[in-house]
């Protein structure tokens, strides 16, 4: 298993995916902190809420999500860019079992994952500090934390998508289908059906919310002035971003782990039996 | 674990594709100490058979071990099997010898071992360029690079000499031989017997997923046996004097030609010259073993398991291997194996489009 670990680390940094994809997660998680910052300290604002607006904190956790469909990207073609290579007849000759050649890829990549996770996080630091609006840093490690469990747990889908789907354009264009417009459709429908409840299960409505929501909770609580005001448009938010029937940031984390993890499973279960012609 | 006899064995293997019947019962045993040739058509079931024996595609029925084991519970299978597969390939952006690297370290062979099969597969001077921008050959050479990393006791090799230039072609002949010398057992699939011909001692042929020969090559060459052809001026008396001298297998030939099985030129003449009949031409004809193979696997006979020991099979063999090369290939040509288009076109230009005239590594 070391060994196949160790293989599957020599695959990945013997391309340049793995850079090509994680330069534009940085870039983007630092824009969105940097440009959250400065519109957080613009002078306006200051007078009308009486000191800094840590607008910083949402940005970071809208960042987080768009950074992640990076690590889903990466994740989705550990599995696929072998198929399609044609390398993947080579690995599973070289490996001891195809389970164990798949589970050394789900491991690896995972680790990939926390790395994309670790650099995305200190670039959306740095992008708050220039912007000078670096708030309480005990409630901004924990978005971070956060941030970086969800970008593992992305990129773990993505394996599990890829080994499931096993073609590379397919899953691609499958994950951004889904996204974009199959779970949105669904939890449109079943919030229009007095089904509220169901969508935060959804999987990619998890992965948003675990992110989203914490960042709102520390938003709010990081904002100046009375508290009776701030709870009362953290609700009218909540409401205007669908999310009244969203459960506590780490519920939805609990939901978008499960969701992962079953699909990096299903995604072994599959690819282990799978004809390699 | 494994037994270590570097014997592989098959048996009743059976694969569908939906449809397609790709393998249908298949046995047969390779043993060590001489590379053993798989032959047959395109489409015959080769590269489907051999990727049911290294694990990647699960048999409909039957199974097959190496070392008395199926591949995968080998334990770490690549020390003991490496392949040669057909549609097996490489990232494009990653040089050589990473692509070697990663195999190594996935059968935790040290790093050295990576130069050293570059240096055996003369690819040393390209190690350090992308793949992508291989040649055919260069990847052949690869891809046996790949296979012997491990240094293993089985060699598995799905058409090899596809891309290779003819330096590259003797060079592995020597090399398959030698490494078959050394007691290690060599399994190498061809659709041309000509060009394996030389190789191998043992050989399993196949026809449309089922085997139509299986053993010693030299048992094959036995099989066919040369014929004379002869032009008399009066056929019916010649023929009636060869048959009362105990040689009956004679076929008419147009234009009062016959040919005679079983006997050389000058008893045909003697016989001639006693019955009075003028011969105006004579000839030995020889049938060679690429038409044997051809009429095995030309599809006629499938459903029947040849032994070649058998009266049967060498009275079929008789009858069939004269016949002329034109014949064959119209015939191969109307009957095109399952999922092949129209018009398989003949073995050469392929080969031909394939050949450089040096290692196209070397700068
Ligand atoms: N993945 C697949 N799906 C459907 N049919 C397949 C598949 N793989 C192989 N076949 C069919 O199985 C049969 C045997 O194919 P196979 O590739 O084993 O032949 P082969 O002897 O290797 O031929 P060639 O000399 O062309 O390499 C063919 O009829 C082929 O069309
Ligand atoms: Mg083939």
């Amino acid at each position: 298993m070391n060994l196949l670990i160790k293989a599957e680390y020599r695959k990945v940094f013997t391309t340049k995916l793995w850079w090509a994809l994680l330069i534009p997660a940085a870039v983007l998680s630092m824009a969105f902190t940097w440009g959250g910052a400065l519109l957080g300290t613009l002078g306006d604002m200051d007078r009308e809420v009486g000191g800094v607006l840590p607008l910083a904190i949402p940005a970071f956790g809208q960042g987080i999500n768009f950074a992640s469909v990076f690590g889903l990207i990466l994740g989705g073609t550990a599995v696929t860019g072998e198929i399609r290579h044609k390398t993947i007849t080579t690995s599973y000759l070289t490996g001891s079992t195809r389970g164990a050649v798949l589970a050394a890829k789900l491991f690896v990549y995972s680790t990939i994952g926390a790395v994309y996770g670790v650099v995305c996080m200190l670039c959306a630091t740095l992008g708050a500090v220039f912007g000078d609006n670096l708030p309480n840093a005990a409630d901004w490690f924990t978005l971070a934390g956060a941030g970086v469990v969800a970008m593992i747990m992305w990129t773990l889908l993505g394996v599990g998508v890829g080994a499931l789907v096993g073609n590379q354009v397919g899953t691609t264009v499958g994950l951004i289908v889904y996204v974009l417009i199959v779970e949105p459709i669904i939890s449109a429908v079943l919030r229009g059906n007095e089904l509220g409840e169901i969508p935060p299960y959804l999987l990619n409505t998890s992965g948003g919310s675990m992110v989203t929501d914490l960042s709102l909770d520390l938003f709010f609580e990081n904002l100046p002035g009375s508290s009776r005001r701030n709870e009362r448009a953290y609700e009218e938010l909540r409401e205007f971003l669908n999310m009244t029937h969203s459960p506590q940031w780490w519920v939805s984390a609990l939901i978008f782990i499960a969701w992962s993890v079953a699909i990096g499973l299903a995604g072994w279960l599959v690819a282990r039996r799978r004809d390699i012609t | 674990m494994h037994d270590g006899s570097g014997r592989v064995v098959v048996q009743n293997l059976t694969k569908t594709f939906g449809q397609v019947l790709a393998v249908q019962n298949l046995s047969f045993t390779v043993e060590p100490g001489s590379v053993t040739g798989f032959l047959g058509p395109n489409g015959a079931g080769k590269t489907t058979t051999l990727r049911m024996l290294l694990g990647l595609v699960t048999p409909t029925a039957g199974h097959a071990t190496i070392n008395g084991r199926p591949f995968h519970h080998l334990g770490n299978p690549a020390r003991v099997v490496g392949a040669v597969l057909e549609a097996q390939s490489f990232h494009p952006n990653r040089t050589a010898r990473n692509h070697l690297r990663v195999y190594a370290a996935a059968i935790g062979m040290p790093d050295q071992r990576v130069e050293e099969v570059l240096h055996l597969v003369g690819l040393r001077d390209a190690a350090h360029r992308g793949v992508g921008g291989f040649s055919m050959g260069m990847r052949q050479r690869l891809a046996l690079a790949t296979a012997l990393l491990g240094d293993p006791q089985v060699l598995v090799l799905d058409e090899p000499s596809n891309g290779l230039d003819p330096e590259g072609i003797v060079w592995l002949r020597t090399f398959l031989q030698g490494f078959a010398r050394q007691g290690r057992t060599v399994l190498v699939s061809s659709h041309l017997l000509s060009e394996v011909e030389q190789t191998v001692e043992q050989v399993v042929i196949l026809s449309r997923g089922q085997t139509m020969y299986y053993g010693p090559l030299d048992q094959l060459r036995k099989a066919q046996q040369s014929r004379v052809v002869v032009r008399p001026a009066d056929a019916p008396r010649l023929t009636t004097a060869l048959e009362e001298a105990g040689h009956t297998t004679i076929e008419q030939l147009p234009e009062g030609v016959l040919a005679v099985a079983g006997v050389e030129p000058e008893q045909v003449g003697d016989l001639a010259l006693e019955a009075g009949v003028a011969i105006y031409g004579m000839h030995t004809q020889q049938a060679d073993l690429e038409q044997i193979f051809f009429q095995l696997t030309s599809g006629q006979f499938s459903g029947a398991q040849l032994n070649p020991a058998s009266p049967h099979f060498q009275q079929q063999l008789l009858h069939q291997q004269y016949q002329q090369p034109q014949y064959q290939q119209q015939q191969y040509q109307q009957q095109p194996p399952p999922g092949w288009p129209q018009q398989p076109p003949p073995q050469q230009p392929e080969q031909q489009q394939w050949q450089r005239p040096q290692d196209g590594g070397q700068q």
